[in-house]
């Protein structure tokens, strides 16, 4: 049967899928206003500065590890020229919403993934699709000055290995584009790409297929259907799928992006009311809270996001900003607290939005290292699900009950303060009137 | 009806609202003029064309006083905007933020200050320069 010939079925558009990756996002951030930092190596610290969790490509050839404790990098910074920084999440959450409103105004169909990537629809496009990821490459870093790479294929799982070959090989200018999945290159690729670093596979997985002889991107993708079906997941069979150009992962369903958590959803109606925001939100955030319990992690920053497609909310779509906690945690209430303050900053009266969601940023494992104010390393090895879990549960409740701060840790100790250390923070550039750059005219 | 406080420009929500018309009642007849209030006026319509492009910075120096820039100014940097000769932009010199007319000059770009007491700088490889962004708008206070 052919649909030409009968005029009935529309051909359907053939699918494409670009993904934006900011290059080095917090490092990137940390450029923008300081010039002197191109080229330089720059390390971004996690919360309380303890370890790197983010490089620049100049710091990653000094062949320092992501993970890795300041006070070990500290005696180096002279001598190699590094720049460490505290984690900025005022800044990275406002560039962030840059980035992704310049993707909307270019892009129809834009899915957010996470704080420094994001899908674009690029289904029917056909020809023009190369130029258009050129274009998407070269105006977001004209617009914000974040470098981005853009990879495209028919599935995401695809797109994200296009991608990192954008990153990656020299000569491509930051954009790879795989019209199909049968593409030579691509192919040749696939050959060489270990089974766990596919998008969702990982480590664990990753063994269990070798275990049967699944060593490559290559050997998945020409697996026996059934077989894989039989011992493993539907997220295998589907990472098949995806990989002989099929798309069938819906971003709801996509792996997590590491270290991060993103629940949201859309409104059935839209609503201007700032109580019906605070309740999506509160559903939303516990719902993270327990998937972050869930896998033993804790979160360093929340991001608040919301959407309208009112006339007043235009250019603005990404209303967003990060905020760093004061303290790595799972605490449902903190997160939610932090959450309800930001959402009540980012809400405009009178704006009708369809949608509204949380992120939870940069997860750190759960282990006896983040220590509050009064914890000992003692009571910090203890089990978590020990007397200082039942403690804080205790707490919580009360200062629920009562009101926040009715009971908190602290004795009155000198510049004791629930505050975080943030020693090498750099200016909150676009969200604090304080702290703007300066143009120098001297 | 309230008047909100400005707040950091970009993209962090239009807060920057006028109200056009303003009556508080604690009792009694509400005011007719209520009933048309409805419509802003709001400086970021104004004033940002580029919202995710838009930046804000303060001077510092008085290198572009003839062009009506004061030492303290707000400058509203817009990055989408093409660079062009003749335009006030921003431009990183020596690793450092600098305001600057963009100039050409017998085929060579400058960056040209706006006050006899200070040079010219040529812009060329050899001092890092590249163009950050270009002014939209000088914002000065004075009262």
């Amino acid at each position: 049967m052919n649909p030409e010939k009968t005029g009935q079925v529309p051909h359907p558009a053939k699918p494409l899928i670009a993904l934006v990756d900011c290059n080095n996002f917090y490092a990137s951030c940390e450029r923008i206003f300081e010039p002197a930092l191109y080229g330089k190596p720059i390390g971004v610290l996690s919360n309380n500065d303890g370890c790197i969790i983010a490089r620049s490509n100049e710091l990653k050839a000094l062949n320092i590890e992501m993970g890795a404790p300041a006070f070990q990098v500290y005696p180096l910074v002279k001598r190699l020229g590094i720049t460490l920084r505290s984690s900025n999440y005022a800044l990275y959450g406002d560039m962030s919403a840059r980035v992704m409103q310049v993707l909307t105004e270019l892009s129809p169909s834009v899915e957010r993934y996470s704080i420094d990537e994001a899908f674009v629809d690029l289904s029917g496009m056909e020809e023009q699709s190369i130029a258009f990821c050129q274009q998407l490459a070269a105006t977001v870093p004209r617009y914000t000055g974040i470098p981005v790479s853009v990879g495209a294929a028919p599935s995401k799982t695809l797109a994200k290995i296009a991608n990192h070959l954008a990153k990656k090989q020299p000569g491509r200018n930051s954009v790879c584009v795989f019209q199909e999945a049968d593409d030579v290159e691509l192919l040749q690729w696939l050959k060489k790409l270990p089974v766990e670093e596919i998008w969702g596979i990982g480590k664990r997985l990753g063994q269990k297929l070798r275990l049967r002889g699944i060593e490559t991107a290559m050997d998945l993708r020409e697996a026996n259907p059934q077989q894989l079906k039989k011992n493993f997941s539907v997220l295998v069979a589907r990472t098949q799928m995806e990989l002989q150009g099929t798309p069938c992962i819906h971003l709801d369903e996509a792996p997590e992006p590491k270290q991060s958590i993103m629940c949201s959803r859309s409104f059935s109606t839209s609503t201007n009311s700032l109580n019906d925001l605070k309740a999506a939100i509160r559903f939303h955030c516990q719902n993270a809270c327990e998937k972050l319990r869930g896998q033993n992690s804790l979160t360093q920053a929340v991001l608040v996001t919301v959407r309208s497609r009112s006339e007043r909310f235009k250019g603005r779509a990404y209303d967003a900003s990060a905020i760093a906690l004061p303290q790595a945690t799972d605490d449902t209430q903190q997160i939610l607290h932090t959450a309800q303050t930001q959402l009540e900053a980012i809400y405009q009266p009178g704006v009708r939005y369809h949608k509204a969601g949380i992120m939870l940023l940069d997860l750190i494992p759960w282990r006896p290292m983040q220590l509050g104010l009064l914890e000992s390393e003692q009571s910090a090895l203890k089990e978590k699900g020990g007397k200082t879990q039942k403690l804080m549960q205790t707490l919580d409740q009360l200062n629920h009950k009562m009101g926040r701060h009715t009971v908190a840790f602290g004795l009155p100790v000198e510049d004791a303060r629930w505050q975080m250390k943030m020693a090498h923070r750099s200016p909150r550039y676009t969200t604090c009137w304080s702290e703007i750059p300066k143009a120098k005219a001297c | 009806m309230s008047l909100h406080s400005i707040q950091p420009v970009g993209i962090a929500g239009s807060n920057c609202q006028i109200p056009v018309a303003n009556s508080r009642v604690s009792a009694g007849f509400p005011s007719p003029a209520d009933d048309y209030v409805e419509r802003h006026l709001d400086l970021n319509d104004k004033l940002i064309r580029h919202p995710s492009a838009t930046f804000l910075m303060k001077v510092e120096g008085d290198s572009m006083i003839n062009a009506g820039m004061q030492n303290g100014d707000l400058l509203i940097v817009d990055r989408a905007i093409q660079p062009a000769p003749g335009k006030i932009v921003i431009a990183a010199v020596n690793g450092e933020l600098t305001v600057k007319r963009l100039a050409l000059h017998q085929g060579c770009y400058w960056l040209q200050p706006e006050n006899p007491k200070y040079q010219a700088i040529p812009l060329n490889e050899s001092n890092d320069c590249f163009i950050w962004g270009v002014v939209s708008h000088i914002i000065h206070q004075c009262a």
